[in-house]
């Protein structure tokens, strides 16, 4: 247990850091008043649940959040070690290789935890005011999400090569999954999905675990003790594979440019013909935005190909369920949930967590021009991306369904509102910049915010299209998202341009 | 005599060969000097013997034993001098401490490495809001408190003022006294003529040079020049 004392002793001094970070900071204080205020509210006694917000359609989505959790554990980019001290204090220490991995990989599921506390905090309250599922058997259900997911990217890690097309291969179906539950949703109705699949198996043992029935419990139980012990017993198999340590944390860096180590996951610009062509491309943006060029560049870095073979095939399944779905017309009810959905998706992945990395960096400090310009070039490239890729799976979906001149107006809209996302996001980050304001109950507040920010869009959007239809709904809606963002980015120029660009931490313990 | 010993150690990284077939030794007691250009492999070797790395051919020996058996006798000090943000100077060595299983009366050896290392004063300062050059010191304390028997150390003058880069090349002298081996990375050539006992020279990933000081500069004025004419010959 030598190693293990040892990392148990790091984290508990790191949350004992934090902890008395968090009490010296009144702003950061203030956030968990917010919170603790709104989880008062939302649970308190006597309160409905939100109108037309079926138990049915709680399990939908609470089914889509375990998804997307699944997704994120299993394609995504976060770090098997975090902290860069982890290779110059940890790695190269006495504690066993495979120990190091374990703590990784729990370290990471604790570190997803934080997210769950936001499906907890949404869902729950809804869903126990609809009268179906307690709160012990929805923490359980999502453990064992985290735990499946955690085993899978470990399975996946130690298969080394091996397991990138995997990967690929499993995010494709979890999207087509994905889809197919939501088309089926559209057109057999609410219940008749939930029915649907309480009568299927593995799915009806899930739902059977959502509503406490012991033998589901105790089977997923089972399940997950097997899938934490295959994790243990892979440990030194990744060692073995030969993981290079040093290139698990720079996925997208420099070294993984020149070339991809044995084992390392994905992230690097992959083969030998897409770097030459990278590096022949003559990237757009001169002078004052300059920075464009730089964000496109680690755009197509680290978002390419996972992300284009994802958004490529949810434009197809969106097009193939719009078609199924054709013969019941446009759900308009779904509309706002829809978007909510991609809010709520979004607004942590691509609002500006680690904008205070990009801030610290020589370029932002060196180049010349002023500070709006360069927020511009950091957060449009980003929102047109994310937008593109979401506008084209409403598209390929209302194109399916033969809208398709609404296909093309929820374009501009969409990129607006992604526009939007990211200002707020850029804005939160600039009102409360400190590392530890970046994650844990924080981000709920970052949703809350970012929530209440696009419902002026939807009202606008709202408001033009029961005057004068959807077109007008979307320029006004577009027009609307589009001056809130620039409001955002000019409160956030006016909060950047008095900070320092590096900014140290607090002193003593 | 033991110490470490590296057979045929080589390091691959797709179509590029950053450590090509090294075979060296570093004796107890002994100072060896790791030189060579930017790109040359020497942090990749480096990386390589402190278990960043796997490597793609050969291995390397300590005390007659495989090296990645060996880990708790080595002592690690990286280029970058990276530590825990939110943990304090002597949390870090709690953190070693604990990591290497050390028994009781740590602490008074770590306050002295403190000492000796200045870090004294700033002991429950956080890591981050120490400077540079201090997080440097940091790591260098976390790597002498288990008193290893192999030291690896990567560029550590970088960062360092004047005095604690002579602190520093002291504190490396007391280890190589006490029977440690030692193998160090460094664009220093002053220093490194000042410290070291013998050198080894890499270019593109090959050793093409190795001795001490007088056999490397039998032909040239100084140690600098040697290099220099080594490795833009080569």
């Amino acid at each position: 247990m030598r190693g293990y004392r040892a990392l148990l002793y790091l984290e508990w001094r790191t949350l004992r850091a934090q902890l008395r970070q968090l009490a010296r900071s009144r702003g950061r204080l203030a956030v968990y008043v917010l919170v603790a205020a709104y989880l008062v509210f939302i649970l308190s006694e006597g309160r409905q649940g939100m109108p037309h917000f079926s138990h049915a359609a709680s399990i939908y989505g609470l089914g889509l959040w375990l998804v997307f959790l699944g997704v994120g554990a299993i394609g995504g980019r976060r770090r098997l070690l975090a902290r860069p001290a982890d290779l110059a204090l940890v790695v190269p220490s006495a504690i066993a290789p495979d120990r190091i991995v374990v703590w990784a990989l729990v370290r990471q599921a604790v570190s997803q935890l934080r997210l769950l506390v936001i499906v907890a905090v949404f869902w729950v309250p809804q869903m126990a005011q609809s009268g179906g599922v307690d709160w012990g058997s929805l923490l359980y259900a999502v453990a064992l999400t985290l735990v499946a997911a955690m085993a899978v990217r470990h399975i996946l890690l130690g298969l080394g090569r091996w397991g990138r097309p995997l990967r690929y291969l499993m995010l494709l179906a979890l999207a087509g999954l994905l889809l197919f539950a939501g088309s089926a949703l559209l057109r057999g109705g609410v219940a008749d999905l939930a029915a649907a699949i309480s009568h299927l198996w593995p799915v009806a043992l899930a739902v059977a675990a959502l509503h406490g029935y012991p033998l589901g419990l105790a089977l997923l139980g089972i399940a997950a003790i097997l899938l934490l012990l295959a994790m243990v017993a892979l440990a030194p198999r990744i060692v073995r594979l030969g993981v290079d340590w040093s290139a698990l944390p720079v996925l997208a860096g420099r070294r993984g440019l020149v070339a991809r180590p044995a084992g390392a996951p994905s992230g690097q610009v992959g083969s030998r013909a897409r770097r030459r062509r990278y590096r022949r491309h003559d990237w757009p943006g001169r002078g004052d935005y300059a920075l464009f060029g730089v964000e496109l560049a680690r755009l197509y870095r680290t978002l390419w190909p996972t992300t284009a073979l994802l958004i490529a095939a949810a434009w197809l399944a969106a097009g193939v369920a719009g078609t199924f779905a054709r013969p019941r017309g446009v759900p308009w009810e779904v509309v706002p949930g829809f978007v909510a959905y991609i809010m709520l998706l979004t607004g942590a992945a691509v609002a500006s967590m680690n904008f205070s990395q990009i801030l610290a960096t020589p370029l932002w400090a060196q180049t010349p021009g002023p500070i709006g310009k360069k927020l511009l070039a950091w957060f449009l490239p980003g929102a047109c991306v994310t937008g593109l890729g979401w506008a084209g799976v409403a598209g390929g979906w209302l194109i399916g369904m033969g809208e398709t001149a609404i296909a093309l107006w929820s374009l501009p809209l969409a990129l607006a509102l992604m526009c939007l996302v990211r200002a707020v996001g850029l804005l939160g980050w600039a009102m409360l910049p400190n590392a530890l304001d970046q994650r844990g109950i924080a981000v709920w507040l970052r949703f809350l915010v970012t929530i209440l920010a696009t419902a002026i869009a939807a009202g606008f959007f709202a408001g033009a299209f029961a005057l004068a239809g959807f077109a007008a709904g979307a320029v006004a809606g577009s027009l609307s998202a589009l001056a809130e963002a620039y409001l955002c980015l000019q409160l956030s120029e006016l909060r950047i341009r008095a900070m320092d660009f590096v900014r140290p931490s607090e002193g003593r313990a | 005599m033991d110490g470490l010993r590296v057979e045929g150690l080589g390091k691959q990284y797709g179509d590029v060969a950053a450590v090509r077939d090294l075979s060296f030794t570093v004796p107890c007691g002994e100072i060896v000097g790791l030189l060579g250009p930017n790109g040359a492999g020497k942090t990749t070797t480096l990386h390589t013997l402190a278990g960043l790395v796997h490597p793609t051919s050969g291995r390397a020996y300590l005390d007659g034993m495989p090296i990645e058996q060996q880990k708790a006798l080595i002592g690690f000090v990286p280029e970058q001098p990276e530590v825990f943000p939110l943990l304090t100077v002597e949390e870090h060595l709690g953190f070693v401490a604990r990591a290497y299983d050390l028994p009781d009366g740590w602490q008074e050896t770590g306050q002295g490495i403190l000492r000796r290392l200045h870090l004294e004063d700033v002991a429950d300062r956080v890591g981050g809001a120490l400077s540079k050059g201090m997080k440097q010191k940091l790591l260098i304390a976390c790597a002498l408190l288990h008193q290893p028997k192999l030291m690896l150390v990567d560029e550590p003058m970088v960062g360092l003022d004047p005095a604690g880069q002579r602190e520093l090349v002291e504190a490396l002298r007391e280890i190589r006294s006490g029977g440690a081996a030692i193998l160090l990375s460094t664009h220093m050539l002053q220093s490194a003529e000042e410290i070291c006992d013998r050198f080894l020279i890499l270019q593109r990933g090959r050793l093409i040079a190795q001795g001490t000081l007088e056999e490397i500069t039998a032909q040239s004025a100084s140690l600098q020049e040697a290099f220099l004419g080594l490795t833009e010959g080569a």
